[in-house]
C-alpha cells in the first residue's frame, strides 16, 4: 500500500484493497500504476461531466436564458455562448492540471 | 538574457524596420509605410526561423521535445487561429447573430477534450505522428497507418490551400497587389521557416506570430470600443447598452433581432438540435485535426502538455471572446446608417473607402431614397478589416490589422505544412519506402516534401483565387475537415487510450464507417442540394452530421472489437504500450 506525505497533498492514500477483480490488470503487474489509472479514470469522468455544462447544458434552456439580461442589456444566452462557456472551459483545464499534479506526486509505495 | 549574434540581429532589424516605417509615415507616404510594415513582418519571422534552425532529426520532427507550457500555448493558439478566424469569424457572427455562436464554443471547448482525454497521453506515447500512434495501437497494422496518413493529407492540404487563399486576399485587399502574389509569397516564406529548423523553428515563429496577431486584433478592437463608449468598465462586459440600442433599432425596422436564437441557417441546417450538434462536431473535430494533435508531441513532459493546453485555450480565448463584441460593434455601425438618406450614406467615409472593394453594397431597392436595412449588405471580411474605418481610427490601425491577419494565416500554414512534411517523411518515406534512411537523409527528404507541398498548394491556391466556385469548394472543405476529423480520428484515439479492448479490426472498421457515414451526406447536402434530415424539428446541417458520424465510428469500433475478440487479438507488446500511456511518469 502506498504511503502518503500529508504535507504534499491532501489526497488520501492509495488503497490496495480498493482494487477489485473488475479493475484493469496491468500487464506488468504494477499495482501503483493500476491504482493511479483508477483514480485518473474517476477524475476524467468528473471533468468530462463538468465540461458538459459549458459545452451543452448551458445552451439547452434557451427560452429561459434568452429572456434574462445581464450587464445592462446582454441576453444571457448570448453571454453564455460568447463568453461564460469559454471562461469555464479555461478554468476546468487549469484545475485539471492542478489536480493531476497532486495525483502524480503521490509517492511510490511498496 | 544572453546576447547572441542572432538576438542582436533581430533587435537591430526591428529598430531599422520601425524607423523606416515611421520615416515613411511622417513623409505622409502611408501606402509605402504600410507596405514596408506588412512585408517587413515577413522578414522578421524568417530571421527568427533561421536563428532557431537545426540539423538534428529530433529537433526537426518534434522540436527536441523541449517546449515549455506558455510557449506551446502560444504556438497552439497561433496554429489554431487561421487567417479566416482572424478576418472572417467576427463577420460570420455579424451575419448570423446567435446562430453563428457554435463557431465560438465549438472552436474553443474542443481543447477541454484535448486536455482531459488526449494531450497528456499522446505526449506519453513518445510516438512522432498521429498516424504512427494509430498504427502502434493497431498492432503495427500498416492499413491503419495508411488510412491515417490519407486522412491527414486530405484534411491538412485543403486547410493549407485555404490559408494561402486567405493570405492572397489580405495582400490583395490591403495593398492592392494581385492576390496570387500574396499566395505565392506565403508559400515560399512558410517553406523557408519550416525548412530551416523543422518544428523547432516553426514553434518559435508561431509564438511571435501569436503575440503579433493578438495585439493587432485587440488594437483595432480597443480603439473602436473606446470610440463606441463601451468601456463600462470593460468592452467584453460593457456593450449591453449598445446591444439594447441595436435591438431597439432592429425592432423598429421590423427585423428579427440579432440575438434571436435558431432562426438562421448554420451549415445548411436550422433549429436547436442543429446548433447543439454542430457545436459538438466542431469540438470533437478539433481534437482530431492532425495539426492540433501534433503540437502535443513537442513539449517537455506530460505535465507540460496539460498546462500547455490550458495556456493554449487562454490565448485562443483572447480572440474568441472578442469576436462576438466585434460583431456587435460592426452591426451597430451599420445600423447607424439605417433610415439615412442614401446620398448621406454614400458620404460616410468608411462607405466611400470600402464600397469600391465590393465588401459592402448599397442599393435603393424600393426607390424611396432612404437606406433600409436590407439595402446595405456586407461580406463577412469587412467586420475586422473595416472596423478601424467604421469608427474613424487613424490609418495605421488598418495596417496593424493586416499584419495580424498575415501572422494568423502564416502561423496556421506553418503548422499544416510541417504536419504534412513530417507525415510524408516518417509515415510514408521512412515507413514504406526506405526504413533504413539515415537521419540526415530524413531531414533532406523532409525539406524536399516541404517544397513539393508548397508548390502544389500554391497551384491550388492560385486556382481558388481565380475561380470563385473553386474557392467555395475550398471554404466548404475546411468546414468539412472538422466533420472528417470527428468521424475518423477522434473516436479511435480516445477509445485507443481509454479502452483496452479496442483492437486493430475495430479501429479500421471505425475509421472507415465514420468516413462512409460522413462523406455522402456532406457531399449530398453541401454540394448537390439534397434536403437535410429533420430531427426534433431541426434540420440537421452538414456540420451537425459530423456528430452522427462520430457516433457511428464509436459504435462500429466497439462492436467490431468485441466481435473479433477484443484485447486477445492485441499483442503483449502493444498492451504494454497502452499501459505505459496510463501510468504515471
Amino acid at each position: 500500500m502506498a504511503r502518503i506525505d500529508e504535507r504534499s497533498c491532501s489526497i488520501k492514500t492509495y488503497d490496495r484493497k480498493s482494487l477489485t477483480k473488475d479493475d484493469e490488470n496491468f500487464t506488468n503487474g504494477d499495482v501503483r500504476a493500476q491504482l493511479y489509472w483508477k483514480r485518473l479514470k474517476k477524475i476524467t469522468v468528473v471533468w468530462m461531466l463538468a465540461w458538459a455544462f459549458p459545452a451543452v447544458l448551458f445552451h439547452v434552456p434557451i427560452a429561459l436564458t434568452s429572456s434574462i439580461k445581464v450587464f445592462n442589456g446582454i441576453p444571457l444566452h448570448w453571454f453564455n455562448a460568447s463568453l461564460l462557456s469559454i471562461l469555464v472551459g479555461v478554468i476546468l483545464i487549469f484545475l485539471y492540471a492542478f489536480v493531476m499534479d497532486k495525483t502524480d506526486k503521490i509517492p511510490r509505495g511498496r | 538574457m544572453r546576447l547572441t549574434f542572432g538576438k542582436i540581429s533581430i533587435i537591430l532589424f526591428s529598430i531599422v524596420y520601425a524607423m523606416v516605417i515611421v520615416g515613411l509615415a511622417s513623409l505622409n507616404n502611408t501606402f509605402l509605410a504600410s507596405g514596408v510594415a506588412v512585408f517587413g513582418s515577413l522578414f522578421l519571422y524568417f530571421f527568427i526561423a533561421l536563428i532557431m534552425r537545426t540539423r538534428d532529426v529530433g529537433e526537426f520532427y518534434v522540436a527536441g521535445r523541449s517546449i515549455g507550457a506558455i510557449t506551446i500555448g502560444s504556438s497552439i493558439a497561433s496554429n489554431w487561429m487561421s487567417g479566416a478566424s482572424f478576418v472572417s469569424m467576427a463577420g460570420v457572427i455579424a451575419l448570423l447573430g446567435f446562430d453563428g455562436l457554435p463557431y465560438i464554443i465549438g472552436w474553443t471547448l474542443g481543447y477541454c477534450i484535448a486536455a482531459f482525454m488526449i494531450a497528456p497521453f499522446i505526449r506519453k506515447s513518445a510516438t512522432y505522428t498521429v498516424p504512427e500512434f494509430i498504427e502502434v495501437r493497431a498492432c503495427y497494422w500498416s492499413i491503419a497507418r495508411l488510412i491515417g496518413v490519407i486522412m491527414l493529407f486530405i484534411v491538412s492540404f485543403t486547410y493549407l490551400v485555404a490559408q494561402l487563399v486567405a493570405t492572397g486576399v489580405i495582400v490583395g485587399r490591403f495593398l492592392g497587389l494581385p492576390a496570387i502574389l500574396g499566395a505565392i509569397i506565403a508559400s515560399v516564406i512558410v517553406v523557408a521557416f519550416a525548412g530551416s529548423g523543422g518544428w523547432k523553428s516553426v514553434v518559435w515563429v508561431n509564438v511571435v506570430q501569436y503575440w503579433i496577431l493578438i495585439v493587432a486584433y485587440w488594437c483595432a478592437f480597443i480603439g473602436a470600443s473606446y470610440v463606441a463608449g463601451i468601456f463600462n468598465p470593460w468592452p467584453h462586459l460593457g456593450y449591453g447598452e449598445l446591444m439594447a440600442q441595436l435591438e431597439a433599432k432592429e425592432t423598429l425596422f421590423n427585423l428579427r433581432t440579432f440575438t434571436e436564437p435558431f432562426v438562421r441557417v448554420f451549415g445548411g441546417g436550422t433549429g436547436q438540435a442543429n446548433w447543439l450538434l454542430s457545436a459538438l462536431c466542431l469540438m470533437l473535430g478539433t481534437v482530431g485535426l492532425p495539426h492540433v494533435l501534433s503540437q502535443f508531441y513537442l513539449v517537455k513532459d506530460v505535465r507540460t502538455a496539460r498546462y500547455g493546453v490550458g495556456w493554449g485555450l487562454t490565448f485562443i480565448a483572447l480572440l474568441y471572446i472578442t469576436a462576438p463584441v466585434y460583431a456587435v460593434l460592426a452591426r451597430s455601425a451599420f445600423s447607424g446608417a439605417w433610415g439615412m438618406p442614401i446620398d448621406q450614406v454614400m458620404d460616410l467615409s468608411w462607405v466611400q473607402k470600402w464600397l469600391p472593394t465590393g465588401l459592402i453594397k448599397v442599393m435603393d431597392i424600393n426607390g424611396d431614397g432612404l437606406l433600409q436595412p436590407i439595402e446595405l449588405t456586407f461580406h463577412s471580411d469587412i467586420v475586422v478589416v473595416g472596423m478601424p474605418d467604421m469608427f474613424g481610427l487613424p490609418w495605421f490601425f488598418t495596417t496593424v490589422v493586416a499584419i495580424g491577419g498575415l501572422a494568423a494565416a502564416l502561423s496556421t500554414a506553418n503548422g499544416l505544412i510541417m504536419v504534412m512534411a513530417v507525415g510524408a517523411t516518417r509515415d510514408i518515406y521512412k515507413r514504406f519506402i526506405n526504413p533504413n534512411a539515415s537521419e540526415q537523409r530524413e531531414i533532406w527528404i523532409g525539406r524536399a516534401m516541404l517544397i513539393l507541398l508548397s508548390v502544389l498548394s500554391s497551384i491550388f491556391g492560385a486556382k481558388a483565387l481565380d475561380d470563385p466556385s473553386f474557392s467555395t469548394y475550398v471554404a466548404l472543405l475546411v468546414g468539412w475537415a472538422f466533420v472528417f476529423a470527428a468521424a475518423s480520428f477522434t473516436p479511435v484515439i480516445i477509445l485507443g487510450i481509454f479502452w483496452k479492448d479496442l483492437n486493430k479490426y475495430g479501429m479500421v472498421a471505425g475509421m472507415v464507417s465514420g468516413i462512409i457515414t460522413a462523406l455522402p451526406y456532406v457531399l449530398g447536402v453541401g454540394l448537390y442540394g439534397m434536403p437535410p434530415i429533420t430531427v426534433l424539428g431541426s434540420k440537421i446541417g452538414t456540420i451537425a452530421w459530423g456528430t452522427v458520424a462520430f457516433m457511428v465510428n464509436t459504435i462500429a469500433s466497439i462492436m467490431i472489437s468485441l466481435a473479433t475478440g477484443g484485447r486477445k487479438v492485441t499483442t503483449p507488446e502493444v498492451l504494454k504500450f497502452i499501459d505505459a500511456l496510463k501510468s504515471p511518469e
